[in-house]
């Protein structure tokens, strides 16, 4: 019988990921149900690798911290990052700070924030090309509905 | 650290030059102490980039290491990562595994990942 492994804080920052070793980890860990934190700061994240973790989330019941700042997330990352606020209540903390979307990719995720239950810490601290007012604003409306940040 | 009696559960060799004779030491330890719950080898680095899965190799079910951390490995830890993942595919009580700054990348061993 396979031992069930117990694993509750995976910290892989700072490695040289990209995104194919992301689904591969996001596969591997899809039967993880232990998991709590997930440390992928500075790696080389982009945009295959985001819907690798948005699929994972949208699955997963345990993990309460994300943690991918620093990467080479883009629009189309962020976007695919959204699609699991709405599926997913248990991820307490996403940190998406130091990354390369702008206002475009950041407003569908922020008006995603609305149907999110669970996220209560959001860093989207030092993303240089978020520079628009709209963006914010359709986070804080998102927030005003959410009740939860 | 191999007797009963020793009351040390958490321990820190950060920096420390890794050898053949230290990786067996280190192995000996993790087999035989039932204390230890806390190893940090961090900044460590390995003389022959094969001395550290000595050790890592025997991180499986019977090592009693709730949390192991190897911040920032000065030497090729990709040679490591087979030896862990077999490992770690019996170990149910690992807890906290940290593998910051280790240079790391997952096509080198895709089981490793499979097995978490």
């Amino acid at each position: 019988m396979q031992p069930e492994i117990k694993l509750q804080e995976l910290d892989l920052s700072r490695n040289l990921l990209t995104d194919a070793g992301v689904a591969t980890l996001a596969n591997g860990l899809a039967k993880n149900d232990t998991l709590e934190v997930l440390n992928l700061e500075q790696n080389m994240i982009k945009c295959d690798g985001c819907a690798a973790l948005s699929r994972f989330l949208n699955a997963n019941t345990n993990l309460k911290e994300l943690i991918v700042a620093g990467n080479k997330i883009n629009n189309e990352g962020i976007q695919y990052l959204a699609q699991f606020l709405d599926k997913n209540s248990t991820l307490e903390f996403l940190d998406i700070s130091r990354n390369h979307f702008n206002d475009n990719g950041f407003e569908i995720f922020a008006s995603q924030m609305a149907k999110n239950t669970g996220i209560t810490k959001l860093d989207i601290s030092k993303n240089k090309d978020l520079m628009d007012e709209g963006s914010l604003v359709t986070l804080a409306e998102a927030i005003a509905k959410n009740r939860r940040l | 650290m191999l007797k009963p009696k020793c009351r040390i559960n958490i321990l820190k060799v950060r920096g420390a030059l890794i050898t053949t004779l230290e990786a067996k030491v280190l192995q000996f330890i993790l087999m035989k102490n039932r204390q230890i719950h806390t190893m940090d080898f961090s900044e460590c680095i390995d003389d022959n980039n094969s001395n550290f899965c000595i050790f890592l190799a025997k991180l499986d079910n019977f090592s009693n290491v709730r949390s192991l951390s190897l911040d920032g490995m000065l030497h090729n830890m990709n040679s490591c990562i087979e030896p862990l993942g077999d490992a770690l595919s019996t170990n149910e009580k690992l807890h906290i595994l940290n593998l910051r700054n280790t240079r790391i990348r997952v096509n080198n061993y895709s089981a490793f990942w499979t097995s978490l």
